[in-house]
């Protein structure tokens, strides 16, 4: 019974720490997603003159989408960009770069808002730099030390 | 009644339920809906302006207004709205007022909205019944020009004879292609075109007559060439371009009428080049409009 109890310690510590390394990395891959569709709208501001609600639409990151969602629902750009950021699984201060867009995006001619979604864009770059450094720096810590933490506990509770 | 409902779509739904309370012999002929920040919103009927019973209109709702209508996407209808109005799925036209914000000499856009007004699109149908079979002769169709002062009906009917000429009603049907520089014959909205325009038209819009005329020759191979208002020799330039290519041409200048016409150099030399072949004059007897074709 001792020795069950501590093999289930070990795997909830190592479970702890690998989920914190995937964190990391999933927040990798949605920045990632979120500066390739913001790439796509400065060409399509520039080139295609696409409206706003099909442009978002026509993006594969699920935040856009969410937010066409919302304009088609007639909430306002503002509040649909709101929630959909609000709803999305990035942290607090990914969210925050993101959300002057919303007072932003269709408001403005094409220069103007071009040049807004590039400096987000830039913004979330420099985050994107940040959290590759990140996950592969402390990924492989957090997996480690929650596996080392279980087998530490697990031996104390055996 | 069903154009007013569709109008006032664009309208928050305090102020879409309003005008949806009016009895239904005025939204019948509601004409506009005018929005102005401060006062409280109105109703234009054929006998006058009347208020609705709502607040007075808060600057940020018809910002919020223009959001809507625009979709969000300023960018896309920059042109419409340097020109002081947005056109509507149905034809509609939301007027814009506001801060000009200045390029040199050019209005680059308009912002800090002061008033709207919304106008409720109506198709006139019928209003070329009487004039379209003078201009056929055999089987062929003369070039117009419709002649009548502002207000009278002159982009109704011309409206009207692109529709019958399109639709072959009165003779064979003809590929009608049209220069919509203003949006006021097909508006379209998303390429559609909002008034019925035919079956075999094709419209440009967005751009100066002259350009337009010139860009159907190009790519359309009208039969028949359209725009409304002559106004400057670039126009008188294109046509006469367009009537050597052997299109008919349907267009509209301001004039009381044919005499009008000779007073003034550039409708001159527009006579005297014999781009057009008939004149129509559209004269208001109360509350009808009478049809005077002429040939030249």
């Amino acid at each position: 019974m001792r020795f069950l109890g501590a093999i289930l310690v070990a795997a909830g510590c190592a479970g702890v720490g690998v989920h914190a390394a995937m964190e990391l990395k999933a927040r990798v891959g949605l920045l990632r997603r979120l500066c390739a569709g913001l790439e796509v709208m400065e060409r399509e501001l520039s080139l295609g003159r696409t409206p706003l609600p099909e442009l978002l639409e026509g993006l594969e990151e699920e935040l856009f989408r969410a937010a066409a969602r919302g304009l088609a629902q007639g909430l306002g750009l503002r509040r649909a960009w709101d929630g959909a950021l609000d709803a999305s699984s990035l942290p607090p201060e990914d969210r925050e770069v993101l959300r002057p867009l919303g007072r932003v995006l269709g408001r403005y001619d094409a220069p103007g808002q071009e040049e807004s979604v590039e400096h987000v864009r830039r913004d979330l770059e420099r985050r994107l730099a940040q959290a590759r450094e990140e996950s592969s720096r402390l990924g492989r810590m957090y997996a480690a030390l929650g596996v080392t933490a279980g087998i530490f506990l697990a031996v104390m509770l055996a | 009644m069903r154009r007013a409902i569709q109008a006032v779509g664009a309208l928050p739904e305090n102020m879409r339920r309003a005008v949806c309370a009016l009895p239904p012999h005025q939204l019948e002929t509601l004409e506009e809906v005018r929005l102005r920040a401060g006062r409280v919103p109105a109703v234009v009927l054929p006998e006058g302006e009347r208020k609705l019973s709502l607040p007075p209109v808060a600057p940020e709702v018809l910002q919020d207004i223009v959001d809507t209508a625009s979709r969000w996407s300023l960018h896309a209808v920059l042109p419409q709205v340097r020109r002081g109005y947005l056109t509507l799925e149905g034809g509609h036209r939301l007027g814009l007022c506001g801060r000009a914000v200045m390029e040199g000499e050019e209005i680059h856009t308009l912002g800090e909205f002061s008033s709207l007004n919304l106008r409720v699109a109506r198709q006139v149908c019928g209003a070329a019944d009487d004039v379209a079979p003078r201009l056929w002769e055999g089987d062929r169709l003369h070039s117009a020009l419709i002649l009548a002062p502002p207000g009278a009906g002159k982009t109704t009917l011309l409206r009207e004879l692109i529709r019958w000429v399109s639709d072959g009603e009165g003779g064979r049907p003809l590929r009608v292609g049209v220069a919509d520089e203003r949006g006021e014959l097909a508006a379209c909205h998303r390429g559609m075109p909002q008034l019925e325009l035919g079956e075999r038209t094709d419209v440009v819009e967005g751009c100066s007559k002259a350009q337009g005329l010139l860009l159907l020759l190009r790519g359309m191979n009208p039969q028949v060439l359209a725009a409304d208002e002559i106004t400057a020799p670039e126009d008188l330039e294109a046509f006469a371009q367009a009537a050597g290519c052997g299109a008919a041409l349907l267009a509209t200048a301001h004039a009381q009428g044919p005499e009008d016409l000779r007073r003034r150099p550039l409708y001159r030399e527009l006579l005297e080049r014999k781009i057009f072949d008939r004149l129509v004059t559209i004269r208001r007897e109360g509350t009808h409009r009478a049809y005077e074709v002429e040939a030249i």
